[in-house]
């Protein structure tokens, strides 16, 4: 039961929340009889693969990396059935953090007695198969409001409780799930600054060395944050983290559909017009403006955006799978670019089922039954790509196209991505030594540099990204036509 | 004078269809040339010593596409849309079976295969056909008809004069002769209105009427393919219709390049490019305005104004695309492999959804060679080692998927979504090809027994009709699934997708992402 609450709250991210608050729901669930379900990858196929990609085996693999920037929400926990294969999957794909929720009702199933048991050898089992996790400390409690201050007082107890059992094996906590509205927090924005000031304090108190995770919006909610951060101590969380869900808009598109529709159209549909200036942004214009009210209050703490997706159902706001491989990888690149965004954890590595027409069952980069949709391989090759590297420059950003060069400070080595929103685009490169084209999908190609003749390499652009590898600097410049002026 | 052209077929000049006449020369035939020599090292630039392994242009592909058998692989299927310029220029190349088979695989049924005139009249009035005995015979063996694509005179004939005339279609009824009933299709010659012909209109006429009639005599049968336009060159077009007997043919061919430019946009930058600034021939110098309207249309406005031409003369004939693609090099004008197989299918599909255009033969089958920089090497479904691109996926899936049936209308026919029917008499199944040009759209599809959607490299997702016939069906209502009311709202993309359901369903364009 307790799966399917969680499930049907979590999956949609700010809809999920949204939906349930509206009470909506007519869900099977609720009319089932309460008998056993088959765990959900065991449900019967209802897609399925012709293609498949040849990944090589990932240098990283083995490694913790704390710097990195590929994460996932787990979606999972110490009962999962198959929680191996999960890992294994993620740990082919380059995943190097996850975003784990420690469900309070779970683990303070009895008053007072955390039940922790379990989550040890998960944690370790993570560890082990190169994961970090972030705790996302939420849930309603059977026993507690965290809306009063006994609520807070027994929150922040539970916070102690995991931070002192897992220091040194997890130091990110995260303060609640998107709380600026729907149905993950009823309270309001007070309550909720309360909660994080005191939850942030028992966390720093108890390990040092913990980060803390606050605000965790549902949308990039600028107006919310602002509220929330005159209320709340500098220092009382140490990163920023949002959910800017916009399907089925581009990241780079000054239009989000999906802030449109819920954000204004929904949770705020009584004091907001249709004319809301960041509903016209772009994902990173969101981003900026997020930051530039972060910094009115104090030093900009990192963001890191701890949901995000383009979910693949046949549905209304529903992606291509080819598409949803694009768009993920584009969005990662952009976010790294803006040089405000530190990590990223899609939602979610597999569907959490197998209608192929429901939103909140195509959320993953794999099907329910751990086969690989294109957006896994295309995560898969990002992160071999850029794994070790750091962002270096933006030789061209915007508006319609994208070169964003990653250097690996070890090597030297550079890669740079491309792409452009128009159907096509070319990108005059310099050919130092050879470049190697890569698409999302691993597939390469190489172009030697001509000994006698300083020649660029043009190279076509689509809305699907290449990267580039060569010696040198990979300078490069937008060519404006397709070729007679080259 | 014919250009000289070197051994082993024309395909130094035609690699790139009008790309070569142009833009590519001696030196990157020399360069393909080197790099089919398989386990060869390529010559350097200077063609002294060899460059290093690691020097050599190279591409690797790591995305395979398991392709279920094709149920018409072994069939000879005239009406089939799906052709290929096959590229077989050498009738003695040991992998010819492989090439082939790989051809059937894709689902291919139709190759058009140069009869080179000058390597069959060696000696003046000799017809050597017999190297195309073995070919016509493997193209069979693999399910494909083909057509011959006569061209390139030996030195000894000049086509432009009367007295060449004359040899051309002496060499034509050989051929036709030699192998009726086994090739029933004839194409006189390629491109005439460009640098493979260096005459001028009135001499492309002449010599296709003539040619035409000797055809149709040594086979009644025999289907004349005449134009055979590089571009949809209407100027040219025109000129020559005026002078041929309208019966002396019977299909028309043209060649509408158009790379970068996608096949719905109302520019095309090829044609801008490669026909208006740079001329065509020596005869369309001065010729073509400034604002020559095929530079502001679409592939489907190009056609239809082919069409209208056509019109003027008699009955429009069957127009067949002989030559296509948007050759994917790491250059000016190249597209990315993976775009490519996106547009190959869009424009398979608007093709057939004008009803006019009849067969495509995309150029071509197998790249010229590994330099990822050449226009005429980058031109393939697969390497020159025979190993698939993404476009070679694409045409196996939209082969299997269409194969058998017929187009019966167009849902949606633009600017922004096209949904395109075709229907399988034999299942009582129709499949709706769509796609949108914006990077996003919807198109909400009819639910009555069932949905299966295809995407291009064949995976497939089902989506029931979960209630009986005439009830609405039974599951969860929600914006978040698709409507209860026996529809389903497909995500579309620039990705053309397959949507597979009963006879009759129906597709309605939703252009923004709500309900």
């Amino acid at each position: 039961m307790a799966t399917t609450n969680f499930s049907r709250r979590k999956l949609l991210g700010a809809a999920g929340a949204l939906w349930t608050a509206k009470g909506a729901w007519r869900g099977a669930a609720a009319q089932a009889p309460a008998q056993a379900k088959p765990p959900v990858h065991e449900l019967p196929a209802t897609a399925w693969n012709s293609f498949e990609i040849e990944l090589p085996p990932h240098r990283y693999a083995a490694d913790l990396l704390p710097d990195s920037a590929f994460g996932i929400n787990m979606a999972m926990g110490p009962a999962t059935s198959n929680r191996e294969d999960r890992l294994k999957a993620m740990q082919q794909a380059g995943i190097k953090w996850g975003r784990q929720s420690m469900s309070w009702r779970m683990v303070e199933a009895e008053k007072g007695r955390y039940d922790l048991e379990p989550w040890d050898g998960y944690v370790d089992l993570c560890r082990k198969y190169g994961i970090l996790l972030v705790g996302n400390l939420t849930g309603q409690s059977s026993w507690h409001d965290p809306r009063t201050p006994e609520g807070v007082e027994a929150y922040c107890n539970l916070a102690r409780a995991l931070v002192r059992r897992f220091r040194g094996r997890i130091q990110h906590w995260q303060i609640w799930n998107e709380p600026n509205g729907g149905s993950f927090w009823t309270g309001t924005a007070e309550q909720y600054a309360r909660l994080l000031t005191a939850a942030g304090r028992a966390i720093h108190e108890t390990d040092p060395q913990a980060k803390v995770l606050g605000l965790n919006m549902a949308f990039c909610d600028v107006p919310w944050a602002e509220r929330l951060l005159k209320q709340v101590p500098q220092d009382c969380f140490d990163i920023l983290c949002f959910h800017p869900y916009r399907p089925p808009s581009v990241p780079e598109e000054r239009y989000d559909w999906w802030m449109i529709d819920q954000y204004v159209g929904n949770w705020h549909r009584e004091e907001l017009s249709e004319n809301h200036p960041l509903a016209y942004m772009s994902f990173l214009e969101q981003t900026r403006e997020l930051a530039r009210v972060v910094e009115r209050f104090g030093p900009r703490k990192p963001f890191w955006i701890t949901e995000i997706n383009w979910n693949t159902p046949a549905c209304p706001f529903g992606t291509q799978e080819l598409r949803q491989s694009d768009l993920l990888a584009r969005f990662y690149v952009l976010a790294l670019a803006s040089g405000l965004v530190e990590k990223v954890f899609p939602w979610t590595l597999a569907d959490t089922g197998n209608r192929q027409y429901d939103m909140a069952h195509m959320v993953g980069l794999m099907r329910h039954n751990l086969v690989p949709k294109y957006a896994y391989y295309a995560h898969a090759w990002m992160a071999r790509m850029l794994e070790g590297n750091r962002w270096e420059r933006n030789d061209v950003f915007g508006p319609d196209v994208y070169s964003v060069v990653f250097r690996d400070p070890s090597s030297g080595q550079r890669v740079l991505v491309a792409w452009t929103t128009r159907p096509y685009a070319y990108l005059r490169l310099h050919n130092e030594g050879g470049l190697t084209v890569c698409d999302v999908y691993g597939s390469e190609r190489f172009v030697p540099r001509d000994p006698k003749v300083d020649r660029p390499v043009i190279a076509p652009l689509s809305e699907s990204p290449v990267f580039v590898t060569g010696p040198g600097e990979l300078r490069s410049q937008e060519v404006p036509n397709p070729g007679m002026q080259t | 004078m014919q250009r000289e052209q070197p051994q082993g077929g024309s395909q130094a000049h035609k690699l790139a269809g009008t790309h070569s006449a142009q833009r590519y020369g001696r030196r990157e035939f020399t360069q393909r040339m080197a790099a089919l020599g398989a386990g060869a090292l390529l010559p350097d630039a200077a063609g002294g010593q060899p460059s290093p392994a690691e020097d050599r242009p190279r591409a690797i592909s790591r995305f395979r596409v398991q392709l279920p058998p094709h149920r018409y692989a072994a069939q000879m299927l005239p009406d089939s849309p799906f052709g290929i310029n096959t590229q077989i220029f050498r009738l003695d190349a040991p992998d010819i079976d492989r090439h082939l088979a790989m051809m059937q695989q894709a689902g291919v049924k139709w190759g058009r295969q140069d009869f080179t005139w000058r390597q069959i009249e060696t000696e003046k009035g000799r017809y050597n056909l017999d190297p195309y005995e073995r070919i016509v015979a493997a193209y069979h063996k693999h399910g494909l008809h083909l057509f011959g694509n006569l061209a390139y005179n030996p030195k000894f004939h000049d086509p432009r004069t009367p007295e060449g005339v004359e040899a051309y279609c002496r060499f034509a009824r050989a051929a036709v002769e030699r192998f009726r009933g086994r090739v029933d299709h004839w194409q006189i010659w390629n491109e005439p209105n460009g640098g493979f012909w260096n005459g001028t209109p009135e001499e492309y006429a002449r010599m296709a009427a003539a040619a035409g009639r000797a055809i149709h005599e040594a086979n009644p049968n025999a289907k004349v393919l005449a134009l055979n336009m590089a571009f949809c060159d209407l100027l040219w077009a025109q000129t020559v219709l005026k002078l041929i007997p309208y019966d002396s043919f019977d299909i028309v061919c043209y060649h509408p390049y158009r790379n970068p430019s996608t096949p719905e946009e109302s520019f095309d930058w090829w044609t801008l490019d490669r026909y208006q600034k740079v001329a065509l021939s020596p005869w369309h110098k001065g010729r073509v305005p400034p604002d020559y309207p095929p530079i502001r249309q679409s592939f489907v406005e190009q056609t239809r104004d082919l069409v209208r031409l056509l019109e003027t003369y008699g009955r429009p004939k069957p127009l067949w695309i002989t030559e296509m693609t948007w050759n994917a090099l790491l250059a000016a004008y190249g597209t990315p492999e993976l775009r490519q197989a996106d547009l190959m299918v869009r424009l398979y599909i608007l093709a057939l959804g004008t009803g006019h255009v009849h067969k495509i033969f995309p150029w071509g089958f197998r790249d010229g060679g590994v330099d990822q920089q050449s226009g005429s090497q980058m031109v393939g479904m697969v390497s020159s080692d025979l190993t698939p691109h993404y476009w070679y996926y694409a045409h196996a899936w939209m082969a299997r998927m269409l194969e058998g049936k017929r187009w019966i209308r167009n849902e949606e026919w633009g600017p922004r979504i096209w949904a395109v029917v075709f229907r399988d008499d034999e299942a009582g199944e129709d499949t709706v090809v769509a796609w949108t040009t914006d990077a996003c759209a919807y198109l909400r599809v009819t639910n009555q027994r069932g949905v299966r959607l295809y995407d291009l490299f064949g995976t497939r997702r089902e989506i029931p009709y979960l209630g009986r016939p005439g009830e609405p069906p039974d599951i969860e209502l929600s914006r978040w699934t698709s409507s209860p009311l026996g529809t389903v709202t497909v995500p579309l993309s620039r990705s053309p997708v397959y949507i597979v359901g009963a006879s009759e369903m129906r597709a309605v364009a939703r252009p923004n992402p709500g309900e």
